[in-house]
């Protein structure tokens, strides 16, 4: 129940983010006053279609700027975005990834072909905090122009989501802009063809690898407002959980993981109700909470 | 309820809304005009 609640929603906010369909006829991205707030998850800037602007984007923007904007007197420290995602994370954490993000949903699907799957090494997670840290805020922030102007490092030379959303549908809309691509362009491509071939064989390559925005979410796993919850007498260490979870996370050794992207996806697979979606509790005990069994 | 969510909360709210006052808003509206 859970898989096909969690795709109806990932479809809506994916349709209903992008929802510009005015786009083959006007060739340009959408410019409106809702340009102004955030998208939860990562969502091209530059869709043609994307109503919302990118938080990851937005960020990195900020950070370019801000030795050119100080200079002038009005730095802009990029406080709305940093607080509008902290808000996110500290009320529901990583669910944002299972839930709301359409390049993960654009991955879940990917996975979704008839394949041999593969294991994921799980060190590869701790590259997307380095990509966090050094593409998206010192990157931008250091490497400045004669005008203290950066660049959106993370956009510029990874960002799939852009590749995919943003540059590819562009440049059929324009043909000219054809004439205008360079060496990061095919750079981008390259990257985009390898992340698409891996989310095919190794579920949500991108988020668990290089996504900085999960990268930041991960961060309030721990603390968020709501959470998984494990309940130890119910469960019979089956694993069923850890085998349907697209994070690949064991929900009874680490109930509070990183990785997980609250998809609850486990919740289906036990059938002993051992796992549970709820608000978080102030006592230490609702870890491992007691109960008799259910069957 | 836990705390330390509720401060984080409340913290990032105040960010947030320092942010707009700041000018933040009209920056990401402009961003469009300066990609």
């Amino acid at each position: 129940m859970m898989v096909r609640l969690r795709m109806l929603i990932q479809t809506l906010v994916a349709l209903g983010t992008n929802a510009y369909f005015l786009f083959p006829w006007a060739a340009v991205i959408y410019q409106g006053p809702l340009k102004a707030v955030c998208h939860p998850g990562l969502n091209c800037y530059s869709c043609p279609a994307a109503l919302l602007s990118c938080p990851v984007g937005a960020v990195q923007n900020f950070m370019a700027s801000l030795r050119f904007a100080g200079a002038l007197g009005f730095p802009h420290f990029g406080t709305m975005v940093i607080g509008y995602v902290g808000f996110i994370g500290a009320l529901v954490g990583r669910l944002t990834c299972g839930w709301m993000c359409p390049f993960g949903f654009i991955q879940d699907l990917l996975y979704k072909i008839p394949t041999r799957k593969f294991s994921y090494w799980p060190p590869l997670r701790w590259i997307k905090y380095g990509v966090l840290v050094v593409l998206v805020l010192l990157m931008p922030l250091l490497l400045v122009d004669h005008y203290g102007l950066g660049e959106a490092w993370f956009c510029k030379l990874i960002c799939p989501a852009g590749t995919l959303e943003g540059a590819l549908p562009l440049i059929f809309l324009k043909p000219s802009l054809w004439a205008t691509l360079g060496a990061y362009f095919w750079n981008k491509i390259s990257i985009l063809i390898v992340i698409i071939g891996l989310a095919i064989f190794l579920s949500r390559f991108f988020c668990r690898t290089l996504c900085p925005l999960g990268a930041w979410y991960s961060l309030f796993s721990r603390m968020s407002l709501v959470r998984l919850e494990y309940i130890q007498g119910n469960c019979v260490e089956c694993q069923a959980c850890a085998k349907d979870c697209p994070m690949g996370v064991a929900p009874f050794e680490n109930i509070d993981s990183r990785e997980c992207i609250l998809c609850l996806r486990c919740l289906d697979s036990c059938r002993f109700r051992a796992l549970t979606f709820s608000l978080r509790h102030q006592l230490p005990e609702a870890h491992t909470r007691t109960t008799s069994p259910v069957e | 309820m836990p705390k330390k969510a509720l401060w984080l909360i409340i913290i990032f709210t105040i960010l947030f809304i320092f942010g707009i006052n700041t000018g933040d808003l009209e920056y990401l509206l402009n961003l469009g005009s300066t990609l």
